[in-house]
């Protein structure tokens, strides 16, 4: 962690302080006109969302997981702080984010767990904003690549090869199952070659 | 008066956090506003992503403990009445 980090952490958490902090981050200057669009969203600038033709299929290199995962970086979303959709959306990434990197160290309980947790995260959003988005005002002016529906269903794809390699038969198909439906969810509103992938995924398992 | 001066002496610490500007137009902004609470640079946003911050301006009431009790997206007027009610309501807690 950056040194700065640390210096704001050790100050505000200093024993026996018996302050309220107020924390205001703020811009003062016009210099990140100069930026990419890219990291225009990133920062959540004024940023208009662009709309797309109806069929329009978003390539890999825009819309990803990568991508999304560094987009909803940041402190951790506890289910108990959470108070806003977008926390929400927060919380259901950086839990998938946690699931994915211990499904690749083949921790798969754990793993278990944290694809749980973002499932529970991302249930919430759903019954607010129940239709994803290539890039959405999540909330403000602040423009975030929003796919709820897929990540659910990236999320049940990887539990297939999960519970297969801890021989939960059993709960292979209810798995495929809702997988398959949050994809139709999310290929009603948005197309990607992300989407397509997972759709082949699912079309993969369903031949073993 | 503004909230800095009118919480100074009431245990209410006010740091303003600058995201990746440069250190002459922080300074301008500082004299141009007359900005009176300690205006700090993250020049490289690290702070603003420790703190999961992804919009300008963003604002965290921390408490004694350490822990984020609220959060206030876009601007605020800061020195209202009831923005002072509420600090002063915060500072009550224990």
């Amino acid at each position: 962690m950056n040194r700065l980090v640390k210096r704001y952490r050790s100050l505000l958490c200093r024993p026996g302080l018996l302050c309220l902090f107020i924390l205001m981050l703020v811009t003062v200057s016009l210099t990140r006109c100069a930026g990419t669009e890219e990291e225009l969203h990133h920062h959540g600038e004024m940023t208009p969302v662009k709309t797309f033709p109806k069929d329009y299929v978003h390539p890999l290199a825009g819309i990803n997981l990568e991508k999304v995962i560094n987009e909803n970086r940041g402190l951790k979303v506890f289910r108990e702080n959470a108070t806003t959709v977008h926390d929400y959306y927060r919380g259901g990434v950086q839990e998938k984010a946690e699931a994915e990197r211990l499904l690749e160290e083949g921790r798969w309980e754990e793993a278990d767990g944290h694809f749980d947790q973002s499932i529970r995260f991302l249930q919430a959003v759903l019954r607010y904003f129940p239709e994803d988005e290539a890039y959405r005002n999540i909330y403000g002016d602040h423009v975030v690549i929003f796919l709820p529906n897929l990540l659910m269903a990236d999320n049940f794809l990887k539990l297939l090869t999960l519970y297969s390699k801890i021989g939960r038969d059993d709960k292979i198909v209810q798995a495929r199952r809702y997988g398959e439906y949050y994809l139709s969810q999310s290929l009603k509103s948005v197309k990607t070659e992300w989407t397509l992938e997972i759709q082949k995924g699912f079309e993969g398992s369903d031949k073993k | 008066m503004k909230l800095h001066e009118a919480f100074k002496d009431k245990n209410l610490v006010i740091l303003k956090v600058s995201i990746k500007d440069k250190e002459e137009d922080v300074k301008k902004y500082k004299n141009d506003f007359n900005v009176s609470s300690p205006l700090l640079i993250d020049d490289t946003a690290e702070v603003a992503n420790a703190y999961g911050v992804q919009s300008h301006p963003e604002t965290l009431f921390i408490s004694r403990t350490g822990k984020i009790i609220g959060r206030a997206f876009g601007d605020k007027e800061w020195d209202s009445k009831n923005m002072r009610r509420l600090i002063d309501d915060l500072l009550k807690e224990k």
